[in-house]
């Protein structure tokens, strides 16, 4: 049973402790005249101590053991450790560098590299991220209460044929220029009992005449009923003949000019047979190398057909 | 330490000049002298191991930097105290206490965060194959077996334990004398118990 010091016992009790540890437990340096308790406590310390140490400092067996093995671990991993890797990449590196200072070619083939090396996460992040397109077919039926969106169309009455249905005649009706030139003008300028014999005999001069102007501003119009260009053809050669016809005969100046007139106009876009000297007498006939038109074609044609009719 | 480790033999200015054999034969010679350390701290035999690892690999990466400033054992064993202090305080270790140790730091937060505990079996078969000093070191404080490991097992002088667990010198000498007086007091403690199971009735 151990009994507690007072003070002055613990002052010296630590006094003897510094001293077993300092100096040894063998062979304490302790100022002499120690009392027999103080003496008694300064042995119960080094016994104490003596155990520790006996105890604590001896190596177990399994501890050697262990202690062997990690050893060599921690050797392993510090002053045995191979680095023969890192001589080996500086080697490689080095020749690496060596390569690319030499080699422009080789430059530029790295940074291609590289930038695929970049690009190809980005272009693979879109990849993924874009979406697929909806390859689902459906059909949507329209619901049988809901109105359509058109009215169905109401059949038209059926009405008389008449001169307006002719797409020509439309087409000249819309145009202010060609408004002179409509049949329907010119019979209008003219009654029918003195003109009509005039107008139907297409074998005359200027019938014919009036045939290849209709044809040519059929031809201009580039309507449905557009004339074939045999048909235009043929009727030029006629007209070209009745010229032959009137050039030998001075009598009938007016139809002369106004057949000269259709010619030229003929001539002008490229119709007919080409024949220079030949036009440029119809040139002198006509008073002008440019065909006549409008009020000055309607006197022409009047003057003429007054010379055919003998007034 | 049973070999000195000091002035011209210290392992770590070899190193730096490029000598290892020093450094080779101090692993050699104090490996499982860290081990006991660690052991009688508390830790596993594991983490034991881990810790000494860890401690030797520092020393070495520190040769290149290293200026010896006192002697090299008590440079080791700061080394070693915080290792074991940083080891506590991320949880890995709780050091083994055993109820009824006066351990005043047992109620810091550092020790309440250690999630990682020793199993109890394996604590208690532990405990039976060690020594009548192993077991009573256990009702030390860890401020008193840190004292007690460096000066009675270790044999430092006073001042080298001051420099290395970074306290003053009256307090090594203070803990000290409790740390004696604590054993003292547990292993007469024992002694009676052991006497009195032997006795007939």
């Amino acid at each position: 049973m151990s009994h507690w010091p007072n003070d002055a016992d613990e002052g010296r009790d630590r006094e003897f402790i510094a001293s077993l540890l300092r100096d040894g437990v063998a062979e304490p340096r302790l100022p002499s005249g120690l009392t027999a308790g103080e003496e008694a406590r300064l042995e119960s310390w080094r016994t104490l101590l003596r155990e520790c140490r006996s105890e604590l400092q001896a190596d177990p067996a399994g501890d050697a053991l262990r202690a062997e093995r990690l050893r060599r671990r921690i050797l392993a991993a510090s002053t045995r450790e191979d680095l023969s890797w890192r001589a080996e990449w500086g080697l490689w590196r080095s020749f690496l560098a060596q390569r690319l200072r030499a080699s422009l070619l080789l430059r530029v083939v790295a940074a291609s590299l590289l930038l695929h090396m970049v690009a190809l996460p980005v272009m693979a992040y879109y990849t993924w991220v874009r979406p697929e397109p909806d390859t689902h077919i459906s059909f949507d039926l329209p619901d049988a209460h809901q109105p359509l969106p058109f009215a169905e169309a109401e059949p038209e009455p059926a009405s008389e044929p008449s001169a307006r249905d002719w797409p020509l005649l439309d087409s000249l009706e819309n145009s202010a220029d060609a408004a002179e030139w409509l049949p329907e003008h010119l019979l209008a300028e003219r009654p029918l009992e003195q003109v009509g014999p005039r107008v139907v005999l297409w074998t005359d001069p200027l019938g014919l005449a009036l045939l290849a102007e209709v044809l040519l501003e059929e031809g201009d119009l580039e309507s449905e009923s557009r004339p074939s260009a045999a048909r235009l053809e043929f009727v030029l050669e006629e007209l070209h003949k009745s010229l032959e016809a009137l050039r030998a005969d001075p009598t009938r100046p007016a139809l002369r000019r106004f057949t000269a007139s259709a010619w030229l106009r003929a001539r002008s876009r490229g119709l007919g047979q080409a024949d220079a000297p030949f036009e440029r007498e119809c040139a002198v006939w006509l008073g002008d190398s440019q065909p006549l038109a409008g009020a000055a074609w309607l006197a022409a044609y009047t003057s003429a057909d007054r010379e055919l009719a003998g007034e | 330490m049973k070999r000195t480790w000091d002035s011209d033999r210290d392992p770590l200015v070899a190193l730096g000049k490029g000598d290892a054999s020093l450094f080779e034969a101090f692993v050699a010679e104090e490996t499982a002298t860290f081990l006991g350390f660690f052991r009688r701290l508390g830790a596993g035999s594991a983490e034991a191991e881990d810790l000494v690892q860890d401690v030797f690999l520092k020393l070495f990466r520190q040769a290149n930097h290293y200026q010896p400033n006192g002697r090299f054992t008590a440079f080791v064993f700061r080394i070693a105290r915080n290792a074991w202090i940083d080891s506590v305080r991320r949880g890995a270790l709780r050091p083994q206490r055993l109820p009824g140790s006066d351990d005043e730091e047992n109620r810091k937060p550092t020790r309440e965060l250690a999630s990682t505990q020793v199993p109890p079996p394996e604590v208690a078969q532990r405990t039976e194959e060690a020594g009548r000093v192993t077991r009573a070191l256990q009702h030390l404080s860890e401020g008193q077996r840190l004292v007690f490991e460096l000066g009675v097992v270790q044999e430092l002088p006073y001042c080298e334990i001051a420099r290395a667990l970074e306290i003053p010198e009256g307090t090594v000498k203070s803990r000290m004398f409790h740390a004696l007086r604590k054993l003292k007091a547990v292993l007469e403690n024992t002694t009676t118990k052991d006497q009195e199971g032997v006795q007939p009735r």
